[in-house]
């Protein structure tokens, strides 16, 4: 009885240093699962899918820091490698300032495994104001006026004909925070821009209302909607091998059986030390 | 020899004849109109899909314009297949402009044109879309009104909240161990509902920290909302008769940086070992962080949070939570102030209605819709 | 007078934004668009008055020897040196900046995220009780949505990720909604009180 009591008092760290484990062993011995993929992860792959390639291009926006880059990157890189793989073109640009570092990375990481070239088949322009992408919806050219990398939007031969978002068929917004909401409201309600998100597994739940509404074209939740996406990028034979976010899953499953025991494990503890009670000595049978 | 060419010949026939007969289908029944709800300027235009839509030959639909009666078409734009409309963001107000809208394919093939206008663009001064929100919004404040009126001429009885009853008990409980109290305003800027409700619950925690001299610790995350946060705490001190007991330092900015702020907080909370600590507002994933530091410091809990999905985890790590709107009606609560808590009526009867009207919509889309009806049922 | 003019500036622009909403025109939509702008202007004072507190506090921490001084030390020091480095070599790709940015920075910020999982985990295990019939509800939908979200729940039964999905976009948003029309009227009724001038807190309260 002792033993099951003490199932429901795991000290903190034990518990800390368990997770650990279920987080690290799994990335190191990797096995390949197949796994569920959500409506919402393959709603998000088809709008992506259905632009014409070579011409008007995706808006893909890095509303992300380096705290929750772990989740979101992977995000980035699956679409990046649809894209590129199938020969769409992509606007890259972020409303955050920190995320201007990690969207360029992603970009050129992407760009340079399928050999695309920048100004042709992709632009970065790197942070812009949130008021400045709302801009865009009126006149692109002065909303950007020059790339990340100094160069006059009228220099890119990509960018030529683009207007507002009336020439921009989908924008995904990969975001850790409300500023998901704002492009929404904003660039979704005010210049009926196809939306879609990527969003941190925490985030996720708040935004489905969205998706029932049609207000976002599909949506990536988290490191599963990445590893979901990378899924389906492999199997339309857009790339050989999945990506760090199927990776990562198994890591994701093995912690989640893990909660799923402790959660047993302290609920075999409570009612044990329930029973252990001394009964109420005028409580008959 | 006869034999053979024949199908040569047909094969030959048909390649010419390919190209010649391969200009896509039209699109359907256009139509344009002023765009409803804007600041003129503008015209949308609208087509039923090209039949050809639905494979994947067609590129999209060319939109060309002329102005007047005789004026000449231009090309204005060009939207991917599958779409059906589009937005002429250039069109001068007052004169009559016709559109031509054609499917065009791959090889820059284009279909007989489908017409439609004249139309004429226009300035608007009331958002038809948006008379619904107004009626709302005019209902709710005459609601405000009367309930305001009644608490002017006599208390009206609202329920106590366990989360707020504690705010008190946890002043106290912060003098009595002359420990501080920790306030955190979240992560929200100054224009989001969460945070304005924070600052007025902290103008209340600040009378009653001047009122008993309870030390008062309000890290702050945003530039703006510092700003105002330490307005706010130095006026209620004055309010209260103590402005010997505010300094600048009990309201500091930490960092805008999400989990920089919650690294600071935890740092503070291991450091200071405030009796009690107040989350109101704004909150995201730091929320955990924060409510379990908080809670291996053994300090009386008490969150307050609209952000739906945060609200269990201070649940679990909190004593006490204010859900959504009761953060909202803290204030009003606090101040005991008869004309706040007569809003609060009338936010339950705006809940009261928004009840009736979607049931009554639920069963008329059940009555009259007769695919759900049937599906449910069972019924072809 | 001291509280009344803000008062009456909130009155005033309040009551004219509520109208400008429902304004599309020219005219109002150039009143709005200056708004923002002013927003940006005013953001910018009110980023130095935060750095001013930030120093001060810190500077004070250091004077009066509290507990933890030395920390302040080290947020100086690195307040310091990244201004520094940013201002006299830039912050592009490659750079000193960039690179304290992605091996410094960066991981320091996913390390605090990451930290949550931990917690998370810790909470789940102490609170998760079938201690009532509504708690063992809940305990078993979560089992059902964590078990859907892996591979091992399909793996088990082929409908637990549908219906994991379906816990999540119907009850679960049912409810949600809920509590959302709640805010909803609670946000208008703020609004309204502080427009209206009755909720005075904000100000240090109506004493």
């Amino acid at each position: 009885m002792k033993f099951l009591i003490a199932l429901s008092k795991i000290d903190r760290r034990v518990v800390y240093l368990l997770l650990a484990l279920a987080v690290v062993v799994p990335m190191i011995v990797s096995f390949n699962v197949r796994f569920h993929v959500d409506r919402s992860t393959r709603d998000l792959f088809e709008a992506v899918d259905r632009i014409p390639p070579g011409g008007q291009p995706l808006m893909l926006v890095f509303d992300y820091d380096p705290q929750i880059m772990p989740e979101l990157d992977p995000m980035a890189t699956a679409i990046l490698r649809h894209c590129f793989a199938r020969g769409i073109r992509v606007v890259g640009v972020t409303t955050g300032a920190q995320g201007a570092a990690l969207g360029e990375r992603a970009m050129a990481r992407a760009a340079a495994e399928h050999g695309k070239r920048i100004g042709e088949d992709y632009c970065y322009f790197g942070y812009k104001l949130f008021l400045s992408m709302i801009y865009f919806g009126e006149n692109a050219r002065r909303a950007l006026p020059v790339d990340h990398y100094g160069r006059p939007f009228d220099s890119l031969p990509m960018m030529r004909g683009i207007r507002n978002y009336d020439d921009i068929p989908l924008v995904i917004d990969l975001a850790g925070s409300s500023i998901l909401n704002s492009w929404i409201v904003y660039m979704g309600a005010r210049y009926h821009v196809r939306l879609g998100a990527g969003v941190t597994a925490v985030m996720a739940p708040d935004f489905y209302q969205f998706l029932q509404t049609g207000q976002l074209a599909g949506q990536l939740s988290g490191m599963k909607g990445a590893a979901e996406y990378e899924q389906l990028v492999v199997e339309r034979g857009y790339a050989p091998a999945k990506g760090l976010a199927s990776r990562a899953m198994n890591a994701i499953s093995a912690s989640h059986l893990l909660l799923i025991a402790l959660i047993v494990m302290g609920n075999v503890g409570y009612f044990a030390a329930r029973r252990a009670k001394p009964k109420n000595p005028q409580g008959g049978a | 020899m006869t034999r053979a060419t024949g199908p040569i010949a047909l094969a030959l026939l048909l390649a010419l004849a390919g190209p010649l007969g391969a200009a896509p289908a039209p699109p359907g029944d256009a139509r344009a109109y002023d765009t409803p709800d804007d600041q003129g300027g503008s015209i949308t235009v609208e087509w039923r899909l090209s039949p050809d839509d639905a494979g994947t030959r067609l590129a999209g639909y060319e939109v060309h314009r002329a102005a007047g009666d005789t004026g000449r078409f231009q090309p204005v734009g060009q939207v991917p297949r599958g779409n059906t409309a589009y937005n002429d963001g250039e069109a001068a107000d007052g004169i009559d402009y016709r559109y031509r809208v054609a499917a065009v394919d791959a090889d820059g093939a284009a279909s007989a044109p489908a017409e439609a206008g004249p139309a004429r663009a226009r300035e608007q001064w009331f958002k038809a879309g948006k008379a619904n929100v107004l009626v709302a919004t005019a209902l709710f404040v005459a609601m405000v009104l009367v309930f305001l009126e009644r608490a002017r001429r006599g208390r009206l009885f609202i329920r106590r909240l366990a989360g707020l009853d504690a705010v008190e008990e946890a002043v106290g409980r912060a003098t009595e161990m002359g420990r501080p109290i920790l306030y955190c305003l979240g992560i929200g800027l100054l224009d989001y509902i969460s945070t304005l409700a924070a600052l007025n619950i902290l103008g209340q925690v600040a009378r009653k920290t001047a009122e008993y001299g309870t030390p008062l610790v309000v890290p702050t995350c945003e530039p703006i909302v510092h700003t105002v946060a330490r307005e706010v705490v130095k006026e209620s001190y004055a309010a209260k008769g103590r402005p010997d007991l505010f300094s600048d330092d009990m309201v500091y900015f930490v960092t805008s940086d999400q989990m920089g702020y919650a690294a600071a907080l935890s740092g503070i909370m291991a450091r200071e070992r405030p009796a009690t600590n107040l989350f109101m507002g704004y909150y995201a994933a730091e929320a955990l962080v924060l409510a379990e530091s908080g809670a291996a410091t053994g300090a009386i809990q008490i969150a307050g949070t609209d952000q739906i999905t945060q609200l269990p985890f201070f649940i679990t790590a909190c004593d006490f939570t204010l859900m959504g709107e009761e953060l909202y009606a803290a204030s009003a609560y606090l101040s005991q102030e008869p004309l706040l808590v007569g809003t609060i009526k009338a936010q339950d009867f705006g809940k009261v209605l928004i009840i009736l009207l979607v049931a009554v919509g639920s069963l008329a889309a059940l009555a009259f819709r007769s695919d759900v009806f049937s599906g449910w049922f069972g019924i072809k | 007078m001291k509280k009344n003019v803000p008062l009456a500036i909130v009155l005033v622009l309040g009551v004219l934004f509520a109208v400008q909403y429902f304004v599309p025109s020219r005219l109002s939509q150039r009143l709005y668009d200056t708004t923002l702008e002013w927003d940006i202007i005013i953001s910018i004072p009110a980023l130095a008055i935060a750095v001013d507190s930030l120093v001060r506090h810190h500077v004070v921490r250091i004077r009066q020897r509290r507990k933890g001084w030395g920390y302040s030390w080290v947020y100086l020091g690195a307040a310091a040196v990244m201004t520094a480095i940013g201002f006299s070599g830039g912050i592009s790709e490659g750079g000193l900046f960039m690179n304290l940015f992605t091996f410094a920075l960066a991981p320091m910020q996913s390390t605090m995220f990451a930290i949550l999982a931990f917690y998370m985990t810790s909470a789940a295990y102490r609170a998760f009780r079938a201690r009532s019939p509504e708690a063992t509800v809940l305990l078993l939908s979560a089992f059902v949505v964590m078990l859907g979200l892996i591979p091992v729940g399909a793996a088990l039964w082929r409908g637990l990720p549908g219906l994991s999905e379906w816990m999540m976009q119907v009850p679960n948003m049912a409810s949600k909604r809920g509590i959302t029309f709640g805010i909803g009227l609670g946000s208008a009724a703020t609004i309204l009180k502080i427009i209206l001038g009755l909720e005075r807190s904000w100000l240090g309260g109506s004493e």
